[in-house]
């Protein structure tokens, strides 16, 4: 075995990986090596000096900024993706009207709905190319067709192939606490276009006896932290209040006393996150050090105060 | 008792928003911490984390369930990490640095004196400059392994190689790295 070999086995050993045979082997030949010593004292050294920085950790903050980023991204996904397979399932499953509507309370949604590329050609991602004499939904009646891609054409064969949207208004009935109304409202109060509709989907939820529901507070988390319109964000916290102050809600209402720029929605949500606590929620480390920093350098005064009064009260 | 990770998968491969979320949150400050440590900046992990979880969006409903979740994700982080060299190096060349100053940010925080402090984040900066010199793959694996506490079989697995090759990777990312950094080893 030569030097190099040695050296290789030191690193190993360094990291915990040598088996325990050639742990021996090595205890053994160092005894009698001065260079290899010499060697795992070098080694030692820089194992010393990268440990310093070893616990570093990504700041909080960064991780926020990539769940909100990522959870914008995957709203346009899906907003791109209008034939997304819940959607699928939805419009092939008509059994779910009928139970929707056997409930009191109801909720009522009319909403045009892309249903194209369920039909369409999509190559990459989406499902199979259908052959028209296989199409069992008829294009027709009100189905609006829009966005005609032509992909391929054969003139020795006459096929060709090629793809389109087809738009097509549905109307649903439901209760407010069934799923499938969840899902499209959740749909809605994160991707749709219109603000009226996201208010009004929000609005829906929070003013009705909504059971507290993970898919709609995960759309509501993503509307406080990332919708362009202060309103609904506004909406989204006060809906929010319906559900038990989680970790998840209370990283929502510190993610917006940190990056939210309108001071209203700041300031209600660090009146907020001060009745989390007040309900026996209990502030960690992180938390903690973004009051401080509110305490310390936000613009607003009342926000300031609030902060220092809440890390205050949280020390008693 | 806690949802599988089988199950969340499942539920997100039929369109639930909340189930993908979970899987998320259950893995990613581990995907985080990988990526700001692989690319020393703060806007270059977050964009190493949005390619990471888009494509395992993308993906989910291929991802073949007798396999690790955890093994599958993370063998997709190394192979953006590793992808996203060259958008790194092009930032590197428009903002002159290696790293900004979020990679030296927990450091600020803590209670030490601004000489220490300023010592440490000297140490930090030529850690991160030294790791910047190392190859792709070097530096993959010496993150993985010495950051990340991953043993070398996983980080196989991960890079889709063997146990030899990472360690050679291992072994000459860690001469490099005494040779960058040999003025502050033997200080």
């Amino acid at each position: 075995m030569n030097h190099q070999d040695w050296i290789e086995k030191l690193e190993l050993s360094l990291y915990g990986e040598l088996p325990a045979e050639d742990q021996e082997r090595l205890n053994a030949h160092l005894d009698s090596c001065a260079e290899c010593r010499a060697e795992r004292t070098s080694l030692e050294q820089l194992h010393t000096l990268l440990e310093g920085t070893a616990k570093e950790a990504p700041p909080a903050a960064l991780l926020m900024d990539a769940r909100r980023e990522l959870r914008l991204s995957l709203s346009k996904e899906r907003e791109g993706s209008p034939a997304a397979a819940w959607l699928q399932g939805l419009f092939r499953a008509p059994s779910f009207l009928k139970a929707g509507v056997a409930f009191g309370g109801v909720a009522l949604l009319a909403a045009g709905v892309l249903i194209g590329t369920v039909w369409s050609g999509r190559r990459v991602e989406g499902p199979p190319v259908e052959a028209a004499s296989q199409q069992s939904q008829p294009v027709g009646g009100e189905t609006k067709i829009t966005n005609i891609r032509f992909i391929t054409s054969d003139p020795s064969t006459g096929e060709i192939e090629f793809a389109f949207d087809a738009i097509k208004p549905v109307r649903m009935k439901g209760h407010i606490n069934d799923e499938q109304i969840q899902r499209v409202l959740s749909h809605a109060i994160m991707s749709e276009q219109n603000v009226g509709v996201r208010l009004a989907s929000i609005s829906a939820v929070s003013s009705t006896r909504a059971l507290p529901d993970k898919e709609i507070k995960g759309a509501l988390i993503a509307a406080l932290e990332s919708d362009e319109n202060a309103g609904v964000r506004a909406e989204a916290m006060k809906a929010l209040r319906g559900y038990t102050p989680d970790k998840d809600i209370r990283e929502a209402l510190l993610f917006v006393l940190t990056h939210d720029k309108n001071p209203a929605l700041r300031i209600t949500a660090i009146n907020s996150l001060d009745s989390t606590r007040t309900t026996g929620q209990v502030l960690d480390e992180n938390m903690l050090n973004i009051l401080r920093q509110s305490m310390q350098s936000d613009d607003n005064n009342y926000i300031r105060l609030r902060a220092r009064t809440v890390m205050e009260e949280h020390r008693q | 008792m806690s949802v599988s990770d089988q199950d969340l998968i499942r539920d997100a491969c039929q369109g639930s928003a909340s189930a993908f979320e979970q899987l998320v949150t259950r893995y990613d400050e581990r995907v985080l911490a990988m990526a700001y440590r692989y690319v020393g900046s703060r806007d270059d992990a977050k964009d190493i984390y949005q390619e990471v979880f888009v494509r395992v969006h993308r993906a989910l409903r291929n991802f073949r369930m007798e396999s690790e979740f955890a093994t599958w994700l993370y063998r997709i982080t190394a192979n953006v990490c590793l992808t996203h060299r060259a958008a790194h190096r092009r930032r590197l060349e428009t903002t002159g640095s290696g790293a900004d100053d979020d990679v030296l940010g927990s450091l600020h925080s803590t209670e030490v004196s601004a000489e220490e402090r300023m010592h440490a984040a000297e140490i930090s900066e030529s850690v991160t400059r030294a790791m910047q010199r190392l190859s792709p793959q070097q530096k993959l694996v010496f993150t993985l392994r010495h950051y990340q506490g991953h043993k070398l079989r996983e980080i196989a697995s991960m890079m889709e190689c063997t146990e030899g090759t990472v360690k050679r990777y291992l072994f000459a990312a860690t001469q490099r790295m005494r040779e960058e950094l040999k003025e502050l080893v033997h200080q």
